[in-house]
């Protein structure tokens, strides 16, 4: 497919769509992660019923063993499920492990690297399931590999999502490649100007001194991305979320706290907005939170990525939880795809 | 008075996301209790989440003692400190430091630069040693840089002959050059001026910031050849300042390395890779090196050690949750201290009447009145019907009934104290003489010889009261808000702000605004609302600490057993069960330190309050006790004071509590059947449990 002569037209889709339109008798890539949610098999499945020519790669992911919870045991039984599933439709070769979400930074960049320098041509990774330290990562290196020429971003959406999704969120961290910069100013002053603080609006409880409080020479101004529309019970979920943030920090921060709605299943829009709070992405410090759909999650490293390129660091963290609910969600609805890379040209850039 | 402005609203001074006005607000009453933090030597200050560790240490920040001293005198006039909070010899030193969250230091503990486990070990603590050296010595250069700069263009030159430094910007630069022809200053090269220094450390900080961005990148052979061990290029520096007379022989330089604590919470959770442990010992590894021209101060939190130095020889301790318990004039040093950090807010706020209150003899009783005593608050919930409040056993004799239940008609609080006495002497075999029951004086526990039998009961048979009425507790005015405060700075702001923000909100909705021209102390009622929702607030706080939920479902766990054990106590023969006792050769023969590490976090995110507890049995060796923190009574309706002695358990039977909550390792479920004494609550008293529970419903 010939590259849109407007830059700023970003295809996206039902993936069954998308990819008949794309080069798609050529040789393709699908990535995904397995875990314990039906979703994470159904772009792969999708993909194999479509492409001719396709290495479905399933990233084996460990989970976290610190907290201990029946939950734990019940999600690997469900993750073993779908290994043999997965098996069966698409080989054994198609699962690979991966490591720990535990693992230090660069073992994940490590094996980011491996996964960029293994693929050529024509990319899908598909989001769904895939944690953010190793999505972040993997996505990044694969939009900054020159090899890869199509780069296509794939989110299934679950029928359901379950009651409680996960547990005892740990301290804020950085991912992998996004640490930010040392907040040094030239002139050797420790930078006093406000700081964008964009967080995705999730529905677990932020702790946002983990991020405010650790920086005392840094004035955040807080953006709440707030995903819209949100469906019951979601939405009570992310105004507590919200809640919890104003009541805490609405009067001490220095600018207010400003909420700004974004489409739930728009990454484009959403990636237009970031940059319409962070000085057309180059403000030149950002903090990013990616809490919230994953579709805003993908927006976010979308920026990452165009200012990394640019030349911009950009902090993006996260407060990963230590144990995910064996019911997270339920079923496979559609699968969404969002063109990143056409031809080898970025479709995102600041 | 003008509620539309909560003069609460900040909850932590030092969090610099808003223009905080530190010296406005700061108390300097703990200071005369820490002078240990600003003379020389290495000093680990250990406190509770929340006492003002952050607080205290940001004395030692030159950005901090400037806002100090940039105020005027008459702004000053009547407050307890002087325009430095420091006295005059405590205030030789500069300071320096590196927040190792912020800096981003801890993302070292990320890196892969060796196949081998070992050597990746030894880099990274090297590259962080180094990073640490980096940074610290760029801040201490800009820190006399920025005194300097700032106190000549005030023309405040006493204040730099105060803490022994030269008004001669030039010297920063020979400085620098003596450094860099030191062995421990070769990474600043050939620098010659400070700029130059400043721009060349701030290079070395983004290789390394590089490297952990990206495993593909490495560290410059240059980097690797001039890196030192942690500390030696801090200390060359400042002999270096010396020795050009940029600060004086009595200057003392100290060092503040913060968030420190971060890694000690982090390390119980350490790998294989040992991430965080291994820049502990980095760290402890510079403190036991014993270096003299360098002072360091960390914050960790109860019960953290540092394992490889000595904590007399190496550094001294100051524990700050232990400071606060003390006492002073036969009061709390923390009443003084929250009483002082009171009146500052309320003075540094625009509300109307600020000065007035501010001025008055005792703001905090001024505005929030006196509490009630443990009896009249029993009273304030006691049902209407007498009937409710005692449970009389059918086997007792008819006077004996008949004297409670005239009791409960006269008093709840005499009848639930009657009740328990009745069953402590019929348990006991005694037969009891009620004939003169109805005159209170004749009370067998208003006997003198039964004083403190009464004392130690009050709380609980105000809560059984409050239960028999489905009703919980009322807490408000002074001595109530400074004893749910629980010697915590931060627990006692956050009731402030509570109650502040529930007047306003009820003054809005009822009266318009015409009643805040006057000044008037805050309604009991909406005080009591207040500390309800403060106690709320913290429970809530617990799920946002790492592991938050974990650590909920065990205190609501605990809490939940302690309300059913004082609830269900009718004979009050556990008056201070509001509380749980455990030998510590219990605890250290547990092997998997689970139970352990949930105490002690529960204990450094201030959820719980660690005492030394001697036990009445001294079989049972050397016990700890632990208390739900007071700000979580009204929330888990425990009784706040810690009178008696506490539940007695044993580690077996805190697993017992835990194992259906899946907070457990595996294969740590439950072996012994430990029996305890404890009195299962009846049927009536778990449905009004249920009902009250419904109270803190998620769903709400």
């Amino acid at each position: 497919m010939a590259v849109p002569a407007i830059a700023h037209v970003r295809p996206a889709g039902p993936l069954r769509w998308i990819l008949p339109r794309l080069n798609a008798s050529d040789h393709w890539t699908i990535i995904g992660a397995l875990s314990a949610e039906d979703r994470c098999l159904a772009a792969a499945h999708e993909a194999v019923s479509l492409l001719a020519d396709l290495d479905v790669v399933l990233l084996h992911i460990e989970p976290d063993t610190r907290t201990q919870s029946k939950w734990l045991a019940q999600s690997q039984r469900k993750t073993e499920a779908n290994a043999g599933l997965a098996e069966n439709a698409f080989g054994k070769q198609s699962i690979r492990s991966a490591g720990s979400i535990q693992d230090i930074d660069h073992d994940i960049s490590i094996l980011a690297d491996d996964i960029a320098e293994q693929c050529a041509g024509n990319v899908v990774l598909d989001v769904s399931t895939m944690p953010k330290r190793f999505f972040f990562t993997v996505l990044t290196k694969l939009a900054c590999s020159k090899k890869v020429q199509t780069l296509i971003a794939t989110n299934t959406s679950p029928v359901a999502y379950g009651k409680e999704l996960a547990r005892d969120p740990d301290d804020w961290r950085q991912l992998p490649i996004y640490c930010g910069d040392s907040d040094l100013d030239e002139d050797g002053s420790k930078g006093i100007s406000t700081t964008p603080l964009i967080i995705g609006v999730g529905y677990h409880t932020l702790n946002i001194r983990e991020i405010l409080g650790r920086a005392p020479n840094r004035r955040f101004g807080i953006k709440l991305f707030l995903p819209f529309p949100s469906l019951h019970p979601g939405f009570t979920e992310n105004w507590k979320f919200i809640h919890s943030i104003r009541s805490e920090w609405d009067r001490q921060v220095s600018e207010a706290i400003e909420i700004i709605r974004t489409p739930i299943n728009d990454v484009s829009v959403t990636f237009d907005r970031l940059l319409q709070y962070s000085n057309q992405g180059t403000a030149a410090s950002l903090v990013l939170a990616p809490f919230g759909p994953k579709t805003l999650s993908l927006a976010m490293c979308l920026l990452g990525i165009a200012r990394l390129e640019s030349g911009i660091s950009t902090e993006i963290g996260y407060t990963q939880p230590r144990v995910y609910s064996p019911d997270y969600s339920s079923g496979s609805g559609e699968v969404t795809a969002f063109c990143i890379k056409l031809n080898g040209q970025s479709l995102y850039s600041v | 008075m003008s509620f539309a402005i909560n003069p609460f609203n900040t909850l932590y001074l030092t969090e610099g996301v808003g223009e905080v006005d530190i010296p406005a607000i700061f108390s300097p009453l703990l200071v005369p209790h820490v002078t240990q933090l600003y003379q020389p030597g290495n000093v680990v200050l250990r406190g509770m989440q929340g006492t003002g560790k952050t607080m205290l240490l940001s004395l030692l920040d030159t950005n901090v003692r400037l806002a100090f001293w940039s105020r005027s005198p008459q702004t000053l006039k009547d407050e307890i400190s002087t325009s430095d909070p420091l006295p005059l010899p405590l205030r030789t030193f500069v300071g320096a430091g590196i927040n190792l969250s912020s800096s981003k230091a801890f993302k070292l503990n990320e890196i892969r630069v060796s196949k081998d486990r070992e050597e990746n070990i030894q880099l990274s603590r090297a590259y962080f040693g180094d990073f640490v050296n980096t940074w610290v010595v760029r801040d201490l250069l800009m820190s006399i840089e920025t005194l300097i700069k700032e106190l000549t263009l005030s023309g405040d030159l006493a204040r730099l002959e105060e803490i022994g430094v030269t008004a001669n910007l030039d010297q920063l630069d020979v400085a620098v050059k003596l450094l860099g022809a030191d062995t421990a200053g070769q990474f600043l090269g050939r620098k010659r001026t400070a700029a130059e220094a400043r721009t060349e450390l701030k290079g070395r900080v983004e290789a390394y910031l590089q490297l952990v961005r990206d495993p593909l990148n490495s560290i410059s052979k240059k980097i690797d050849k001039s890196r030192r061990l942690l500390g030696e290029p801090i200390e060359a520096a400042t002999l270096a300042l010396r020795e050009a007379g940029v600060i004086s022989d009595r200057t003392n330089v100290i060092v503040t390395i913060d968030q420190f604590e971060q890694l000690i919470r982090r390390a119980p959770h350490d790998g294989d890779d040992q991430q965080n442990r291994r820049f502990i010992h980095e760290v402890e590894d510079l403190f036991s090196h014993r270096v003299r021209q360098v002072s360091y101060r960390v914050g960790t939190r109860p019960n953290a050690t540092l394992d490889r130095c000595d904590a007399v020889r190496d550094y001294v301790l100051v524990d700050l949750d232990q400071i606060l318990q003390r006492k002073e004039h036969g009061r709390p040093l923390f009443h003084g201290f929250a009483r002082d950090a009171f009146r500052r807010r309320i003075k540094k706020s625009d509300i109307p009447h600020a000065d007035e209150i501010a001025k008055a003899a005792a703001p905090l009783k001024d505005v929030f009145g006196k509490s009630p005593t443990v009896a009249d608050r029993g009273r304030a919930c006691a049902p209407k019907k007498p009937s409710q409040i005692v449970r009389l056993d059918k086997n007792w004799p008819a006077d004996v009934k008949a004297a409670l239940l005239m009791l409960a008609k006269k008093d709840a609080i005499a009848a639930s104290l009657g009740e328990a006495w009745v069953r402590q002497q019929s348990a006991k075999g005694i037969e009891l003489d009620v004939s003169g029951w109805d005159s209170p004086t004749e009370l067998p526990w208003e006997q003198s010889a039964k004083c403190w039998w009464k004392k130690e009961r009050l709380s609980l048979a105000a809560l059984h009261v409050a239960a028999s009425n489905a009703q919980r507790l009322v807490y408000y005015g002074e001595k109530d808000i400074l004893q749910l405060a629980g010697e915590n700075i931060v627990a006692f702001i956050c009731i402030c702000r509570e109650i502040w923000d529930c007047s306003a909100r009820h003054r809005a909705n009822k009266t318009g605004s015409q009643l805040d021209q006057e000044w008037m102390p805050f309604d009991p009622k909406r005080q009591t609302e207040g500390i309800r929702d403060a106690s709320h607030t913290w429970h809530e706080k617990l799920r946002e600490c790492p592991g938050g939920d974990s650590l909920q479902r065990f205190l609501d766990k605990l809490g939940g057993e302690l309300h059913e054990q004082l609830i269900g106590d009718r004979q009050m023969s556990y008056p201070g069960a509001n509380g749980i006792s455990l030998a510590v050769s219990d605890l250290n023969l547990d092997q998997n330190r689970d139970v352990r590490q949930l105490l002690y976090d529960a204990t450094a995110e201030c959820f719980l309050l660690q005492r030394d507890h001697t036990p009445k049995l001294l079989s049972r060796g050397k016990s700890l006790k632990w208390y739900p923190h007071p700000i979580l009574a009204p929330f888990y309706e425990l009784t706040v004071a810690h009178t008696k002695e506490p539940l007695y358990l044993n580690v077996s039977k805190l697993r017992d509590w835990l194992a259906p909550l899946g907070l457990l390792s595996p294969g740590d479920e439950p072996t012994t059947k430990t029996k305890l004494v404890r009195i299962k609550p009846k049927k009536a008293t778990q449905d009004l449990r249920q009902k009250q529970k419904t109270l803190f419903a998620k769903d709400e």
